[in-house]
């Protein structure tokens, strides 16, 4: 410790608080960094005029164009919309009543029973579940093509479905129904005019959620689906097996764009939720 | 109490943020806080006080000045060098610890042996009352009991100077007040400088040596406690602590004992050197010094104002009886003793006198 | 009285219209299959595919055994190393997401709300796009004349031609798993942290703390409920990780995911692929299990944060 000296000013810049560790941010930089770069690289690498995937010659669009011209990821891509247009409404369709049942429905027995029912998807390895989908599908003898995966995703969407809805539910003051029957409405009618719309966002934020994840999957899918029944992350897998093109990256980045576009309007849907929403 | 100056703040300011958005906290303090004293840092909320103490304990950076203890400049050294100790608000006790590792966090980092380890827990436990409870964690306990952990722990490395951040506010006024006698105790025990943060102001009157006024960032006045309530330097420090009436006045003569007209009417003869004729002064009265009668005013002397005046109001408080009154365009209030008090309702015109050993002048 | 016994059989029939369809599709296409495998895996191997329906727990011994040519048991270590393999390989990916997203997960935590925000939103991102795509992106950089090559051959670390290779080695599985399930252990880290008083890390600095000191002693067993979330997050998934070793290993390097995605591809080993598909399940259950103790351990610390028992 220094002996009093002349006048001395404290210059605010050495100041650093308790809980500032330097050099944090600078670790923050690198972690966010290498996150993104690979993503930031296979997007810069689809615009690769060259015919070798790797090697970097020109700026082109020719692989986008050469996608649109390809029938096969057609039908994939096709494919996959089907499924996710189609899983992941009924999923949150049985969300909601689940989530409706477990917030509001008070005690019952087999309460914890159905919370761990719900979150099992989240909880087995997606290998497991996907070998377990296939022997029960072969030694059932169910071979009903698209229909298989649909039923397979449907599945593991719920729960993706069920989180933001329940939270939701929660955020919601029971006592809004409350005053609604205060001022002459029955249950169904409160249910309609006020927990219904109140929940709405939550429910489009829970379907969008639900219909990442199933066009994202991969693993259950490869497994679970039959020839024909190919969608788009299946595909693409099967395009890196026989060869690497710049044409692989196009279709990834695709796919990641569609991705990225959903899951940020989720994002902003909610924030203005945690704003606006559901008032106390 | 010794001279020796514990801490000295010398000429600090605190400024957050820059340019357009720049607040300043702390404006140009200068304070000395003298070894083993109890001294309070008294003010409203966003008068400075938490920061200036923040800024002593080390976790604000200052924007100049200097901060001195014992002849050692520590504005520039992070906390944890600096032999100063503090009690939070909330306590902030580790959850993850049991009251003994708690109290023995400070001491295991100052690398001390185990054996003195030891040693100073069960004393500092012994001095808080609180050995009984060693191997309790903290969520175990009342209110009152983690403030008395954090109490421990603060003092267990002997630090020079022990601060103490609000740490009654979150008790019930019963315990309070047990713990303002107990505080006072301790301190005068170890020996170690107190200071003492707080909005409360009878708890600044009752524990302190000394107490210094804050407000906006800004030391108003520094003093015993008899000082500070009846020789407010400013009408400020006369409103904050108790109550007061705050009567306009012109100085009609000067002198050694000069004579001021009120505002309200009447005149009053004070000592008061260094006032110029014609120069506008406030003079507090304090409630409890103002008398309140039935019937008409005596003859004016020159130590007492008669005022006429209509009672407004009338609350009972038990050892006291508070009146508002009204008197000319001003309200005025009174303090008198339950059973001296006449039966005086709302609505009656009465005297008010006030003695002029009851007033100070305050020029600001 | 009977007004509100018919409301409450009211409720009941709601509550069950309510709850039956997710009762019904869960059990019938995750519980049902699981019981199949669960069975399948105690039965005999159809060559052509499938399973004699016939009791036989060959497939759980052929994990350590092989039956030679003259029909006896033989301890067989390749199944074994594999096991290895995905163990070691789950726990670095697990002990390096720990290292990197400890910081970052500690710094996002102190910042403004705003902010704080914005940038969970950017882990997330991440989480949500595809598995596969993102790990193609390391076939990319990591390759022969890859990304990384390219780097390298820019800043003059390579001779002509060379290569710095790292495909198709454990390490590039390695980075493969830290890389998909960062977020993961970033953001159960992340919580425990946002969770956690700034002031207790004042009173710890008040009482001569320096920063190591901060970490190891207030910091650590603070956020211990993240860490073990985060950890067993990224741990389970790493050891039934197909994709990483796949793609960043060339299919050489097993890990338990592909093992057991080859019994269903080529392999046509049913039984067997069913038995190291329990095993991995019964890994998560104890992780789980784990997990729980942990947080029970660790929730009085939460309520510690002004919480108090009453005088």
């Amino acid at each position: 410790m220094t002996k009093t000296s002349p006048i001395k000013v404290a210059s605010p810049s050495r100041f650093r608080p308790v809980w500032d560790f330097p050099g944090f941010s600078g670790l923050t930089i690198g972690f966010f960094a290498f996150l993104y770069v690979p993503i930031l690289v296979l997007v810069a690498y689809s615009f690769n005029g060259s015919k070798f995937a790797m090697v970097w010659s020109e700026f082109s669009w020719r692989w986008y164009i050469k996608l649109l011209e390809n029938d096969d990821i057609h039908s994939a891509a096709v494919n996959s919309l089907i499924v996710a247009f189609t899983a992941a409404p009924i999923a949150t369709i049985m969300a909601t009543l689940a989530a409706l049942v477990m917030v509001r429905g008070g005690e019952f027995r087999g309460r914890d029973f159905t919370a761990g029912l719900i979150t099992l998807p989240l909880m087995v390895p997606e290998i497991v579940t996907a070998v377990a989908t296939l022997i029960f599908f072969a030694l059932l003898n169910i071979n009903l093509g698209l229909i298989n995966v649909i039923l397979a995703h449907t599945v593991f969407c719920i729960p993706f479905a069920y989180m933001p809805i329940k939270a939701a539910l929660e955020a919601m003051d029971p006592g809004l129904e409350v005053a609604a029957q205060d001022l002459y409405a029955d249950y169904w009618q409160a249910f309609y005019h006020v927990t219904l719309p109140l929940l709405t966002p939550g429910i489009i934020s829970g379907f969008m959620l639900a219909f990442v994840i199933s066009i994202d999957d991969f693993i259950i899918t490869l497994m679970v689906a039959g020839a024909g029944s190919t969608t788009l992350p299946v595909y693409i897998y099967s395009m890196i097996r026989t060869g690497v093109t710049p044409e692989v990256n196009a279709v990834s980045t695709l796919l990641l764009a569609v991705s990225i576009v959903l899951v940020s309007i989720y994002w902003l849907l909610s924030s203005a939720n945690r704003k606006g929403g559901a008032m106390g | 109490m010794d001279n020796k100056v514990a801490v000295d703040i010398a000429n600090v300011t605190k400024v957050y943020g820059s340019g357009q958005n720049a607040v300043t906290a702390i404006k140009d303090v200068n304070l000395q806080i003298y070894d083993n004293e109890f001294l309070t840092l008294l003010g409203p909320s966003g008068c400075g006080k938490t920061t200036l103490l923040r800024m002593i304990a080390g976790f604000e950076g200052i924007t100049s000045g200097r901060i001195i203890l014992f002849e050692d400049e520590i504005e520039s050294l992070p906390p944890n060098q600096r032999p100063v100790n503090t009690v939070f608000q909330h306590y902030a006790l580790f959850p993850h610890l049991t009251v003994y590792e708690n109290v023995a966090f400070g001491l295991r980092r100052q690398q001390k042996s185990a054996a003195e380890i030891d040693a100073r827990c069960r004393e500092v436990l012994a001095l808080t009352q609180m050995e009984a409870l060693a191997d309790r964690k903290p969520s175990q306990m009342s209110g009152g009991q983690q403030q008395r952990v954090a109490l421990a722990r603060a003092l267990a490395p002997t630090p020079k100077v022990l601060l103490l951040d609000e740490p009654l506010s979150a008790l019930d006024l019963k315990l309070r007040q047990a713990m303002r006698e107990e505080l006072k105790q301790l301190q005068q025990k170890t020996g170690i400088t107190f200071i003492f943060v707080t909005h409360d102001q009878e708890e600044a009157l009752a524990m302190s040596d000394r107490i210094a006024v804050m407000s906006e960032g800004q030391v108003q006045q520094t003093g015993t406690p008899e000082t500070i309530y009846e020789r407010p330097a400013n009408r400020f420090v006369a409103n904050f602590i108790g109550e007061a009436n705050l009567l306009a006045a012109t100085c009609k003569k000067a002198g050694q004992t000069a004579w001021f007209d009120l505002a309200l009417g009447g005149s009053l003869q004070a000592d008061a050197a260094g006032i110029s004729v014609g120069d506008k002064v406030t003079i507090m009265v304090r409630p409890e010094r103002v008398r309140v009668h039935h019937g008409k005013a005596k003859a004016a002397d020159g130590n007492n104002v008669q005022l006429a005046a209509t009672v407004t109001d009338r609350m009972y408080l038990g050892s006291v009886v508070h009146f508002d009154l009204a008197c000319g365009n001003q309200m005025l209030k009174a303090c008198i003793r339950s059973e001296t008090h006449q039966q005086l309702a709302p609505g009656e015109t009465v005297t008010v006198d006030i003695p002029v050993d009851g007033c100070r002048i305050i020029q600001a | 009285m009977t007004q509100s016994a018919h409301k409450n059989a009211t409720l009941a029939k709601l509550r069950l219209f309510g709850i039956l369809p997710t009762w019904v599709s869960i059990s019938l296409l995750m519980i049902g299959p699981l019981l199949i495998m669960a069975a399948v895996s105690l039965m005999e191997a159809n060559v052509y595919g499938g399973v004699h329906p016939r009791f036989d727990v060959s497939s759980y011994a052929q994990i350590l055994f092989d039956t030679n040519l003259f029909d006896e048991r033989e301890f067989n270590p390749a199944y074994l190393i594999i096991i290895m393999r995905s163990f070691l390989l789950a726990t670095a990916a697990t002990v390096l997401a720990l290292i990197i997203g400890f910081p970052a997960a500690y710094y996002i935590a102190r910042q403004p709300d705003h902010r704080k925000n914005l940038l969970v939103f950017l882990i997330t991102i991440p989480f949500w796009t595809n598995l596969l795509v993102r790990t193609f992106a390391w076939v990319i950089i990591l390759g022969r004349g890859g990304f990384m090559d390219q780097v390298a051959s820019f800043f003059n670390l390579l001779d002509d031609g060379g290569s710095i290779n790292l495909m198709y080695t454990n390490t590039a599985i390695l980075i493969g798993l830290v890389y998909s399930y960062l977020p993961l252990m970033v953001l159960p880290l992340y919580s425990s942290m946002e969770k956690m008083d700034v002031r207790l890390l004042e009173a710890g600095a008040d009482l001569y703390a320096n920063r190591v000191e901060l970490v190891r002693r207030i910091i650590l067993p603070l956020t211990m409920p993240g860490i073990i979330g985060g950890s067993i997050l990224v741990f389970v998934p790493c050891l039934g990780a197909f994709i990483a070793p796949d793609l960043l290993g060339g299919g050489k390097k097993l890990m338990l995911g592909s093992l057991v995605q080859l019994q269903f591809a080529t392999s046509r080993n049913w039984p067997f692929g069913a038995a190291i598909a329990m095993m991995l399940l019964a890994i998560v259950v104890i992780a789980l299990m784990i997990n729980a103790r942990a947080a029970r351990r660790h929730a009085s610390y939460a309520q510690a944060e002004g919480g108090t028992a009453h005088d």
